[in-house]
C-alpha cells in the first residue's frame, strides 16, 4: 500500500510543485489542504503517515495546526515538517515548540524535500 | 610447454591491490550516481517551477488571480520578501503600484519614475534594490518588478531566479493587464 501524504500550503502553486517533485518518485497518496483547519480535519479522517505543512495561511496556521494535531490522540504520532517561507532563528524554534519534526524553508529544494520525505518515511 | 612460476604471496598482493582499485572506482562511481541524481532532481524541479508559473500566469481567469500568482512566483519560487509591481497608466508619467510586499512608501518614493529608468535599471540598479524586473506587454515596457529584499534564509539570486524574472517579463503584465481587458471589454459588449 502506497504511503499517505498531506499537504497542506495555501498556495495552489506550492502544492501543484509538491504534487509534481513526490510524484514523480514514488507513487504516495497525495492528500491536500488549503488552511491549517482543513489539515487538522483532514489528518482525522485520513491519518497520512507525513504531513508537509506551511506556517502562512488563514484561518488557522501552520504552528496552530501542529499543536492541535499533537493535541489529538489519532494524530499525535504523525510526523509534521513544516515547508515554508519563515527562515528566522526564532520561527524555527517556535516550530519546534508547538511540536513539528522538522523544518524546511522555501523556495523548496527538490532533493532536500525528497531525502526528508523518505527519512520520515523510512525508505 | 612450460610451466610459468608464480609466487603465491606476489599473486594474492596483486589481487588486493586490484580489488582496493575497484573498491575505490566503485565509490567514486557511486558519488558520481549521487550527484548526477541530485542534478537531475534540481534540473526537474526548476523546470516544473517554470512550467507551472508560465501555466499560471496564462491559466488566471481574473486580474486578482493573475496577481496572486505573480506574488505566488516571487515570494515561494524565487524567495523574495520585499517587492512592488509598479505599472504605467495612459497619459502618466509615473507608475502606480499595482501591488507590493513588505515596502514602504519612503521605498516607493525613491524609485524611478519613468520606463526608460526602469529600462537602465535593470543593469544599473539604484541603492537598496536587489533587482528590477522590467514588464513587456507587446515589445513595450509597461512597468516593473522591484525587488527590496530576498528572504533571510536566501543570500543571492541563482540563474534559475533569473529564468524566473525573464519570464516574469514576457508574460506577467499580459497575465494581468489583459485579463483587466478582457473583462472591460465583456463588460462592454
Amino acid at each position: 500500500m502506497s504511503k499517505k501524504i498531506l499537504l497542506v500550503d495555501d498556495s495552489k502553486m506550492v502544492l501543484m510543485m509538491e504534487e509534481m517533485i513526490l510524484g514523480a518518485k514514488k507513487s504516495y497518496t497525495l492528500i491536500r489542504a488549503q488552511d491549517g483547519q482543513e489539515a487538522v480535519e483532514k489528518a482525522v479522517a485520513e491519518s497520512p503517515d507525513l504531513v508537509l505543512m506551511d506556517v502562512v495561511m488563514p484561518k488557522m496556521n501552520g504552528f496552530e495546526a501542529c499543536k492541535q494535531l499533537r493535541g489529538d490522540k489519532s494524530t499525535c504520532d504523525i510526523p509534521i515538517i513544516l515547508v515554508t517561507t519563515k527562515g528566522q532563528q526564532e520561527d524555527v524554534e517556535a516550530g519546534f515548540e508547538h511540536g513539528c519534526n522538522d523544518y524546511l524553508t522555501k523556495p523548496i529544494h527538490g532533493h532536500e524535500l525528497l531525502a526528508m520525505v523518505e527519512a520520515y518515511l523510512g525508505e | 610447454m612450460t610451466k610459468s612460476y608464480t609466487d603465491p604471496e606476489t599473486d594474492e598482493a596483486k589481487v588486493r591491490a586490484l580489488l582496493e582499485r575497484l573498491q575505490r572506482k566503485v565509490s567514486e562511481l557511486r558519488v558520481q550516481r549521487t550527484g548526477l541524481r541530485t542534478n537531475v532532481d534540481e534540473e526537474f524541479v526548476l523546470a516544473s517551477r517554470q512550467f507551472l508559473s508560465l501555466s499560471q500566469m496564462k491559466g488566471a481567469s481574473t486580474r486578482q488571480e493573475a496577481i496572486a500568482t505573480v506574488k505566488d512566483i516571487l515570494t515561494n519560487f524565487i524567495g523574495t520578501e520585499q517587492f512592488a509591481c509598479l505599472m504605467f497608466q495612459k497619459g502618466q508619467t509615473r507608475p502606480d503600484c499595482l501591488f507590493s510586499m513588505g515596502v514602504g512608501d519612503d521605498q516607493l518614493a525613491s524609485l524611478p519614475s519613468d520606463t526608460q529608468v526602469i529600462t537602465d535599471t535593470v543593469t544599473e540598479k539604484p541603492p537598496g534594490v536587489v533587482a528590477v524586473v522590467p514588464l513587456r506587454l507587446r515589445e513595450e515596457v509597461v512597468g516593473a518588478i522591484v525587488v527590496f529584499g530576498l528572504l533571510p534564509q536566501k543570500n543571492s539570486l541563482e540563474n534559475v531566479d533569473y529564468a524566473l524574472f525573464d519570464l516574469l517579463t514576457e508574460h506577467a503584465a499580459a497575465s494581468i493587464v489583459s485579463r483587466r481587458e478582457a473583462i472591460m471589454d465583456v463588460r462592454t459588449q
